[in-house]
């Protein structure tokens, strides 16, 4: 009778970093296969379908659109999450943004399209990074949980927008609970004829800025020194307390940057409940992308194309709640994965290889030898 | 007035009861070290099972053992992902969230809108409800309220005085010392997230057996977190924990009141009141002013690894 | 290595949708002869209709989704439509990139007709109405570019509600309630209703709103309930999706009026009788409208059948019963109007002189609260 053994692995190569969690993804699309067939549907006819309408012309129009508050929402609790905070209030974040953004929209001056559209911007991050504030200097001083504090912050910023909504600033005469359009002045333009908004690009930049941010700058290192153990970094002279301040502020403009998105890229207004969840699955979308800004958008669209691909299966009688479904086994999946990641079964009576420090959690994995890649 | 005072006491005893089930379980959880935040998740399973149970085999009993079993089987599911397997918790409870919410709303299907005439009942209990106030307000309820008044002060004893109790706080502070001391650290650990599962889902029954009556997608509307930051909200005290649950449910109650008779500011303000209420508390009772100890378990979302040592 | 990976996935992915799509290449076939039809003709058998609804709900929550969908079936049951011509999508966010797959999925399926049941698309399907001239959205509530509204006169129903409620009341005291949920305007309308039947039976009748600020919340709705019967209110009306209001009133000795669905099954000791939606009539006509061809109204708003009280429970007095119905009955036929002069507000502006009757677009909004209702919305 041969007993298995598990054992770290010493070093875990790129291929295995990618291939693991898409072998995991699939074992939850099998897994929920056998609902499905239960239920008597074709999982693979579901599946297809599903595919068939994410990679159609107007299926990745619609993923996008639907794909680009997560992003943001995403990016920001990735950002939090690089130093261990968590972020659970990006709904309350992008809520605040949104509602300071139309506000200039609507109530502002009138002024000429481009400088408007910066002083939005502008707005959206400081309303967003204003929520995070106030959850973070708590934590920064009394090392209150950031946790719950960000999440009443939600509660509490989603009521004063149904306020908003219900109330003063409903569109006059309409009945719907939901703002003006702003002037067409500022829209954002769609990118030549794909009918992909340009917001898009703002998000990519954006990825990319944060990817440098952690790679190259200073700030980016201290990041990393703090997260790995804050004793070591005061030690080393780093200001712990601005540092936390420093990005859940961050974290926050970014999540109010998708109210930016959806005013002046999508849909030119502000409803009732627009965040609708967003922040939640941000914290999805931060962990499956392994907290790396350019995966993070990969994943955002993917979350995206798995809204729009769920309604359209609906057509052949598959229960609605088959995305949640499928979002939560593939986390579960995949998180679970993660250990495979780490750890090889071996039998009993094999070589067992040098024992050597290796990474344990994924949060914390940053192999210094791959300069971090991820 | 006595009796305005009673109704609100009442009325937030029946909110606290439902929301404390989970807080305690996940108080539980939380002292031996690991952090479920996929309570909502969770209880929705339970309050579904619970539901269909009652609708198909019309038994009370029945429908609360298997809603503590699907909580346990969910727990069972938790442990290994976050203890055996070492996921990252917040995530790992994220996860359970999603899964149970929509696995919940699937099965819950061919029971919405179906009345199963079937919840727990409140009564008295003779002589003590008699007492003025306190009596009226909670000692007419239901059984499951009921249960938690022993839950409280049993859970009470057992974490802070006896040795079982010892080692749950260990469990959370410092794995390694236990694990040198020969205790399996792993199947306590096990142990107490089924537990706390367990009573998550027994949150979930009173929605749909006791609170109200019935079953709709999604229908806790984000209880699971209110128990999640009432852990926090309570220093890891069960007893604190109470207090904490009170505090809301009546905030709540009342701010409908007072929104009734003044009409100066938005009814929206009275609804943000609760949740205003638990950051100020939060910051007051869990602020390190003074630079003192956190409650927090030492460990917490730390998976235990025996090569870390 | 990672090019090889990437390649290797991307043929699969690609490989999957091909035996995907040559399974709905059938389909496509037939779909295709299907459009040349409705392009040829102007009028179309009633029976031939696709109608696809679009639920922001599951349609059997035991509200507001659930009314909308046994409204569509019953109505195509009278029309000959069968069953199967009926599309649902559940669940449907009120995004752009949702609302937008479902009706297109809707419109792939060869649906003649969008039902929007919730005003939040309305924004949505009005963009995407210019593209699709050969199919009518029609939407709740709103008219709006490109859509058609409908719209059911619920104040003829709450108004005898609110009647009735205040009859049983009489020997108490003359304050009555209403938990609701949302600053919306069928949400007011049903207040003012309700507060302006109370009137109608006495008038120094009052209504106290208990505000939830949420749609759906069993907590809320208890404690919005609790808070009215500790005022000591004893007959409510609601706006609530969930029996929570129901049951907190049936557990505390109090009584109400159901609203969205025949609530009486989960509070029987305490639901007088249910304020229903009949969408039914409404759909029919629409249905006939559309078969017929031509220029469909861009705003059906009905009442009559289509703004139904269940039948009245053993709970309402023989003579209290008879009140009622004779009041429907003048309601009916136009006797009593419900939004009739002189008509003014809770902070006392005047709405509708005396001799007068409010116009359509006015009740529609529904800016205002009446002078007898006490809410802490009223701006």
């Amino acid at each position: 009778m041969h007993k298995f053994r598990v054992q770290k692995r010493t070093e875990v190569s790129m291929t295995r970093k990618i291939l693991n969690p898409i072998v995991f993804v699939l074992f939850a699309l099998v897994f929920c296969g056998i609902f499905l067939a239960v239920l008597k549907f074709n999982p693979l006819e579901v599946y297809g379908k599903m595919l068939e309408e994410i990679f159609s012309v107007r299926g990745v129009q619609k993923s996008v659109v639907a794909g680009l508050p997560l992003m943001f929402t995403g990016l920001a609790v990735a950002f939090g999450y690089r130093m261990n905070l968590n972020n659970i209030g990006a709904d309350g974040q992008y809520a605040m943004g949104s509602i300071l953004c139309i506000w200039f929209a609507l109530y502002g001056p009138d002024m000429p399209a481009v400088p408007k559209l910066i002083i939005m911007f502008v707005l959206a991050a400081a309303g967003g990074a204003f929520i995070s504030l106030l959850a973070a200097i708590p934590r920064a001083f009394w090392n209150v949980s950031e946790t719950i504090l960000t999440m009443m912050l939600n509660y509490i910023v989603l009521l004063f927008l149904n306020f908003l909504m219900y109330g003063p600033w409903k569109e006059e005469g309409q009945m719907v609970a939901q703002t003006a359009r702003t002037d067409e002045r500022y829209w954002l333009p769609d990118i030549g004829n794909t009918g992909i908004n340009s917001i898009v690009i703002i998000a990519v930049i954006m990825a990319v800025a944060i990817y440098f941010f952690h790679k190259k700058t200073s700030k980016g290192y201290q990041m990393e020194v703090i997260r790995r153990g804050p004793a070591a970094a005061k030690y080393a002279g780093m200001n712990v307390k601005a540092n936390i301040i420093f990005v859940l502020g961050i974290s926050g403009a970014i999540a109010g940057l998708a109210g930016f998105a959806q005013v002046g890229g999508i849909i030119h207004r502000v409803q009732a409940d627009l965040p609708n969840g967003a922040g939640y699955t941000g914290i999805v979308i931060a962990y499956l992308a392994g907290l790396n800004p350019l995966v993070v958008l990969i994943v955002g669209f993917l979350f995206g194309a798995l809204q729009i691909s769920a309604v359209a299966v609906q057509i052949t009688g598959v229960p609605s709640q088959i995305a949640t479904m499928i979002q939560g086994s593939i986390m579960l999946f995949v998180i679970a994965g993660e250990f495979f990641k780490r750890y090889k079964i071996t039998r009993q009576n094999s070589q067992p290889s040098l024992p050597e420090k290796a990474t344990e959690d994924p949060k914390k994995e940053i192999p210094v030898q791959e300069g971090g890649a991820e | 007035m006595s009796v305005l005072i009673v109704s609100i006491i009442s009325t937030a005893v029946l909110y606290a009861v439902s929301v404390l089930y989970a807080a305690i379980g996940e108080i539980f959880s939380q002292k031996a070290g690991v952090m479920n935040l996929g309570l909502e998740g969770i209880m929705l399973m339970g309050a579904v099972s619970g539901y269909l149970v009652a609708v198909h085999q019309k038994n009370l009993a029945l429908a609360l053992i298997v809603v503590i079993l699907v909580g346990a089987a969910l727990g069972l599911v938790f442990a290994f992902v976050t203890v055996t397997l070492q996921a990252d918790q917040t995530v790992a409870g994220m996860a359970m969230l999603t899964f149970g919410t929509g696995l919940s709303g699937f099965i819950g299907n061919s029971v919405a809108g179906v009345n199963a005439n079937l919840a727990f009942q409140s009564f008295e209990i003779p002589l003590l409800c008699k007492i003025p106030i306190i009596g009226p307000s909670l000692f007419d309820q239901n059984i499951l309220v009921y249960a938690m008044y022993i839950i409280v002060p049993v859970s009470m004893i057992y974490i802070y005085k006896t040795r079982p109790g010892m080692i749950l706080r260990a469990l959370g502070e410092n794995p390694a010392t236990l694990d040198s001391a020969g205790y399996n650290v792993f199947a306590l650990r096990y142990g107490y997230v089924i537990f706390g599962s367990a009573m998550t889902a027994v949150s979930g029954a009173c929605v749909s057996l006791a609170y109200t009556n019935f079953w709709s997608d999604n229908m806790t509307s984000g209880k699971g977190w209110i128990a999640v930051a009432l852990v926090v909200f309570a220093s890891w005290n069960p007893v604190i924990a109470v207090f904490g649950a009170l505090l809301f449910g009546a905030i709540s109650v009342i701010g409908v009141d007072i929104q009734m008779v003044s009409s100066t500011l938005p009814s929206q303000f009275y609804s943000a009141l609760p949740y205003v209420a638990t950051i100020i508390a939060l910051i007051f009772t869990t602020g390190n002013f003074r630079k003192k100890r956190s409650a927090a378990p030492a460990a917490l979302c730390i998976p235990y690894d025996r090569e870390e040592r | 290595m990672k090019k090889k990976l990437l390649s290797i996935i991307l043929a699969a992915a690609l490989a999957v949708s091909c035996l995907a799509g040559c399974g709905n290449a059938a389909n496509d076939s037939s779909k295709g002869s299907a459009d040349n039809e409705k392009q040829t003709g102007g009028a179309t058998a009633v029976s031939d209709l696709k109608i696809g609804e679009i639920e922001s709900y599951v349609i059997n929550d035991g509200g507001w989704c659930q009314a909308t969908h046994t409204g569509l079936v019953n109505a195509m049951e009278e029309c000959g439509i069968p069953e199967e011509n009926l599309l649902t999508l559940e669940n449907i966010a009120e995004d752009q990139a949702s609302v937008q797959a479902a009706a297109e999925q809707l419109i792939d399926e060869g649906c003649d007709i969008i039902i929007g049941a919730s005003t939040g698309y309305s924004g949505y399907l009005s963009d995407m109405a210019a593209d699709y001239p050969d199919v009518t959205f029609a939407q709740w509530g709103t008219e709006t570019d490109g859509l058609v509204a409908y719209e059911l006169r619920s104040y003829e129903a709450m108004f005898v509600a609110g009647y009735v409620c205040e009859l049983m009341s009489q020997d108490e005291n003359t304050k009555l309630g209403f938990s609701a949920s949302m600053d919306e305007f069928s949400v007011r309308t049903a207040i003012n209703s309700y507060a302006l039947g109370a009137k109608y039976a006495n008038p120094k009748a009052t209504v106290q709103v208990a505000c939830a600020d949420t749609w759906y919340d069993p907590d809320k709705e208890t404690q919005c309930a609790k808070s009215l019967i500790d005022a000591g209110i004893k007959y409510m009306g609601m706006e609530a999706t969930s029996p929570a209001v129901a049951q907190t009133c049936e557990a505390n000795g109090a009584y109400c009026v159901g609203y969205h669905v025949d609530m009486s099954q989960y509070a029987p000791d305490a639901v007088l009788f249910s304020f229903t939606w009949n969408f039914a009539p409404i759909f029919k006509q629409i249905f006939e409208d559309k078969a017929a061809g031509g220029e469909m109204k861009s705003l059906y708003y009905e009442g009559g059948e289509c703004a139904q009280l269940t039948e009245f429970s053993d709970l309402v007095p023989e003579d209290i019963q008879q009140k009622g119905n004779e009041l429907k009955e003048k309601i009916a036929s136009g006797e009593v109007q419900v939004y009739a002069g002189p008509l003014s507000d809770d902070k006392g502006n005047e709405l509708v002189a005396e001799g007068q009757v409010m116009d359509d677009a006015t009740i529609l909004l529904q800016d205002f609260y009446v002078s007898n209702v006490d809410c802490a919305w009223s701006k």
